[in-house]
């Protein structure tokens, strides 16, 4: 079995507890305007070109077997409709200005490369965090690789969006130690306006994973002028578990705007990034209402 | 007021740039003195080195003007080194000679140097092969023997053994002298203590503290420190004799926190102090050093265990920790000595600290450092009380006499095969013939002659080392250092000629990282995937790249390098490393010792850097080489964690001396409470798998650029430049340059 990916980052240290490796999954049903990882939205590959660390040195150019890179008067071009994905200018560009996202993994190879890490987990109380995307899109293979890991005694953390079906939760739930759950609104006309999508199944399979006592580790991304009215309501919905271990406030920043132009994606992402003392106030007033919140 | 006054007098504390001596109370003009020295010396220039040594320390202890700065709790000067008159600035300080550089100097070119060494020598420094000079400045006194007996107590030492000689019949000529030279040594410091004490006297109505002062210093001159001041001052005081007259540099000022523990302990217990007081004392002590401005500043260590196994790290190392962050200093620096029991509160408190910026800590790892010391062959006590010394080492504590005499450059080999042996900017034959590198017909012939070439340079690190070693006791006779050595004195025999335990000489065998990337990229471009031919190659090194841009494009992008835990490439690391090393811990020294190895490179990764040609990896001339254990600039592309399993995979165990690896972290990757459970993890899984030394900076390069440019807002900015750390807009552009570049590449990865 196979799954698609598209980055594994080593030393992440937000992801979950301690020292973590975190594995990026192609693909997401929500399209939140805020999003970071624009090159996780659609399952499909994708090419990024970031015209600005170009050095037109032509390598592309000549790997090319399609003729979609020219250099004309020294500029760079794409012509993406020529471009067949195959990743020959990735492999011979040499200043990282090319980019392929997603690749079929199996999930012994991934299961090796992540074990790589183990004593760094061991030392930190860490281990890997499956995230994305909406990694839970491809439910399967997850299932497959969180059983290897537990095998190994790693411990394993979700990262999700939550908008899945119930069932496809419960093929993860008996190999996952923390759940890393996104609480974007609880207002739906919010939800829909900032992810468009509605969020009656995400609160849903938050209860659900709540009365499988599961531990859960909210993640409220606030973003001003979006979502930044709904803390007070999350706090009230959290009030009602029992297996919420931590919140986490995200605050929003905008540095994926190269990533959106690299991968010729119309840009989406807010303008304006939450101040510093804003957001200690949502962390404060959550600790406020008795949840326990790390900066 | 006694106490809470240290921010308020700081800028009083400089005596060494500003003195203001006591009139009447000797020579107060730096060169009147040296002119007194001069004259001493020519008077008695017939007598052993070592009684002509002890006589101009003497001199010194005797004739200088002293100084009471009454409030400071170390406020003691002498007219000396340290002193500047007036105006004068630190800056020019850096200039100046210690009143007894210039007969080390004189007694050094007195040294008839053999044709071998000669032969050895020419060239190496110019052309970046390497590094060397006579070393005095990397031992350690016997803390114990200072702190335990006091200078009366080492000068009855001493007479002990003379007289048993004499007794017994066995005491020679040149044992006579060594004790002559340790008596006319000690006597003296006990004259000048009692100077200070007088001129404390005088002083004793100008501050609230000054009884307490002179109590003090009537300890230190005739007995045995009693209280933390007085173990702090006794430090303080022995370090400034050694170093600045005896020039002999004091390489720690000891395990202050475990020693000073059971002082600090009955002082609360008797109302003498409070941990707040504590604090500030040791502020006031920081402050010292702090104004001494040596650039590699004084290391001094926490930590370390018990007979039973159990962490030494107590309230007196939290109390010190809090106090130095305050001050926002940079010397004394830090060596945290770690065991897998070291509590997580100290160590995060360390790196919450470096995190912020105060990064003049190095953690090490002790639990290597045992297995190290029993390699070593030191009993298990000597190994539970390691000292550690330097930027980043461990010692026998009091038994250990071990000079740095050479620097050899592991990359310079690589340079050397292409041109053969010859350096290529100036054409000196450095190195060996190993034939015209277009005949090397496969990678196994590359290497070969790249193993040939680094043998001939370590072979003159062999002769130059030899050299300076069977001289050091007549070009530098160290009375005072001595005279702290039980084993020194028991057997009569200068610290500096076989009068220690262990009489080791370390060899440094740096940029490693540089040279093994190039194996890498000859292996693979040339002889595996014959991408270019070697004379392409040859060429392309030999024109510095030069016209042969795609092919260095293609070496420097290439991922296969030391620091991404890549096997083929580390294995090369290793395999190197543990052919030179084991060629340099097979020979002998000339003092009854070892050689040993560190793998340091300091800055000569840095200084080195023009005088090395392009090698193979695509580094270009002037490009720097690798640093420490470290990857080589911007090759480090997986991440610390392969990082650190890259490193880890040589056996620190062969380079005993030291082997510390840099890390760069930027801010955003270890923000928050986790992020420091991550720094911890990181640097717990370091020491378990073997790491030796755990040092770097956390910096974002958006800062650093700003710091450049506006170096007025910047004050405060350290960063960790190799087992030092120095205030970033105090550095040249271009060290200012490597860090940015490293922030950059650490933050094109977050």
């Amino acid at each position: 079995m196979t799954g698609n990916i598209f980055d594994i980052k080593h030393f992440a240290v937000h992801d979950g507890p301690g020292i973590r490796t975190t594995v990026f999954f192609k693909g997401c049903p929500l399209g939140c305007v805020w999003c970071h990882n624009p090159e996780s939205i659609s399952a499909k590959k994708q090419l990024g070109f970031i015209e600005h660390k170009c050095t037109s040195c032509g390598r592309c150019v000549s790997v090319c077997p399609t003729g979609a890179h020219v250099i004309e008067d020294g500029v760079h071009k794409l012509d993406r409709s020529k471009c067949t994905l195959c990743g020959m200018c990735v492999t011979a560009c040499p200043s990282k200005t090319l980019s392929l996202y997603g690749r079929q993994i199996e999930v012994k190879e991934l299961v090796d490369e992540l074990l790589e890490d183990s004593d760094f987990f061991e030392s930190s109380n860490g281990g890997v965090t499956l995230s994305g995307g909406e990694c839970l899109l491809q439910a399967d293979f997850c299932a497959e690789l969180l059983k290897e890991l537990k095998k190994n005694n790693i411990h394993t953390a979700v990262d999700t969006c939550g908008y899945v079906k119930k069932e496809t939760l419960d093929k993860v739930v008996e190999y996952t130690d923390l759940f890393l759950y996104d609480i974007k609104a609880v207002d739906e006309d919010v939800h829909i306006s900032c992810t468009k999508m509605p969020n009656g199944i995400i609160l849903e399979n938050l209860k659900y994973l709540d009365s499988l006592n599961k531990k859960i580790e909210i993640r409220y991304p606030y973003v001003p002028g979006y979502n930044s009215d709904q803390a007070e309501k999350i706090a009230e919905l959290l009030k009602g578990f029992k297996n919420i271990c931590e919140v986490k406030v995200l605050p929003y920043h905008n540095f994926a705007a190269t990533k959106y132009k690299s991968l010729d994606m119309e840009d989406t992402l807010p303008p304006q990034k939450p101040e510093d003392e804003e957001i200690n106030a949502v962390r404060n007033y959550f600790r406020e209402c008795g949840l326990n919140v790390r900066d | 007021m006694l106490w809470n006054q240290f921010e308020n007098v700081r800028s009083k504390l400089n005596l060494y740039d500003n003195p203001n001596f006591e009139p009447g109370s000797g020579i107060y003009d730096r060169d009147e003195l040296i002119d007194g020295i001069e004259r001493l010396v020519e008077e008695i220039k017939d007598e052993p080195r070592p009684i002509i040594k002890a006589r101009a320390i003497e001199y010194i202890l005797d004739n200088a003007a002293i100084e009471i700065n009454p409030v400071d709790w170390f406020g003691i000067n002498f007219c000396g080194w340290l002193t500047v008159k007036g105006a004068e600035k630190a800056e020019r300080r850096k200039g100046m000679r210690k009143p007894l550089e210039w007969l080390n100097e004189r007694w050094l070119a007195s040294i008839e140097t053999t044709p071998e060494f000669d032969e050895a020598a020419k060239d190496i420094e110019e052309t970046g092969a390497g590094i060397f000079w006579a070393d005095y400045d990397h031992s350690v006194p016997d803390w114990d023997s200072v702190i335990g007996l006091g200078f009366k107590g080492m000068l009855e030492r001493a007479h002990k053994y003379h007289d048993e000689k004499i007794k017994d019949g066995t005491l020679s000529e040149k044992q006579d002298v060594y004790y002559k030279s340790v008596f006319i040594t000690y006597e003296a410091i006990i004259r000048i203590m009692n100077r200070f004490l007088e001129c404390a006297k005088k002083h004793e109505a100008d501050d609230e503290k000054m009884p307490i002062m002179i109590e003090c210093l009537e300890v230190v001159a005739n007995d045995t420190p009693k209280t933390l001041y007085q173990y702090l001052m006794m430090t303080y005081i022995y370090h400034l004799f050694q170093e600045h007259i005896d020039k002999i540099q004091v390489r720690t000022l000891g395990n202050l926190d475990v020693d000073g523990y059971l002082f600090y302990k009955k002082d609360v217990e008797e109302g003498r102090l409070t941990p707040e007081n504590a604090e500030e004392l040791f502020r006031f002590f920081f402050e010292k050093y702090t104004n001494q401005g040596h650039i590699h500043a004084q290391p001094l260590y926490f930590g370390g265990f018990d007979e039973n196994g159990d962490s030494l790290i107590n309230e007196l190392s939290y109390i010190m920790l809090t106090g130095y962050d305050k001050s926002c200093i940079v010397n004394p620096k830090l060596f945290i000595k770690v065991m897998p029991n070291t509590p997580d509160a100290f160590l995060k408190k360390s790196l919450e600290m470096i995190r912020r910026g105060r990064n003049c800590i190095v953690f090490i790892n002790e639990e290597l450092g045992c297995k190290i010391s029993r390699k070593l062959g030191r009993t298990e006590e000597e190994t539970r009380r390691l000292v550690g010394t330097g930027c980043n080492n461990f010692a026998s504590r009091g038994k250990e006499t071990t000079p740095e005499h050479m620097y050899v450059n592991l990359a310079k080999g690589i340079e050397l095969v292409f041109t053969n042996g010859k350096d290529h900017k100036t054409g000196a034959p450095i190195g060996c013939e190993t034939g015209d590198v277009a005949g090397f017909k496969s990678f196994d012939d590359f290497k070969n002659a790249y193993i040939k070439q680094t043998e001939h340079l370590i072979d003159k690190a062999f002769i130059i080392s030899d050299f300076y070693d069977s001289h050091l006791s007549d070009i530098n006779p160290a009375p005072m250092y001595s005279g702290t050595m039980p084993d020194s004195v028991k057997c009569g025999r200068d610290a500096y000629h076989d009068g220690v335990t262990y009489n080791n000489t370390v060899m440094f065998l740096s940029c490693h990282a540089t040279a093994a990337d190039s194996l890498m990229m000859v292996k693979k471009h040339v002889y595996d995937l014959k991408t270019m031919a070697i004379e392409t190659l040859r060429d392309a090194i030999l024109n510095n790249w030069a016209g042969y841009e795609d092919l260095r494009e293609i070496m420097l992008s290439d991922p296969e390098k030391f620091g991404n835990d890549i096997d083929s490439v580390d294995s090369l690391a290793v395999e190197m490393l543990d052919r030179f090393t084991t060629k340099v811990t097979s020979r002998k020294n000339m003092r009854g010792g070892h050689f040993v190895v560190n793998g340091e490179s300091i800055w000569f990764s840095h200084k080195w850097a023009d005088k090395c040609g392009a090698m193979p990896d695509g580094r270009a001339r002037g490009d720097l080489l690798s640093k420490n254990m470290s990857a080589s600039i911007g090759q480090d592309r997986r991440g610390i964690t392969a990082h650190i399993k890259s490193v880890t995979k040589i056996d620190a165990t062969q380079l005993a001396y030291g082997c510390p690896f840099d890390y760069m972290l930027h801010p955003s990757a270890v923000k928050g409470a986790d992020g420091l459970d991550a720094m911890l993890g990181l640097l717990r899984t370091f020491m378990k798998r073997g790491g030796y030394g755990f040092q770097g900076n956390v910096q974002d390069a958006a800062t650093l650029r700003d710091a450049q440019l506006h170096p007025e807002n910047y004050q405060n900015l350290q960063v960790r430049i190799s087992g030092w750390s120095w205030f970033f807009t105090q550095m040249e552009k271009n060290f200012q340059d490597e860090f940015i570049r490293r922030a950059e590449l650490e933050e094109s990865a977050v």
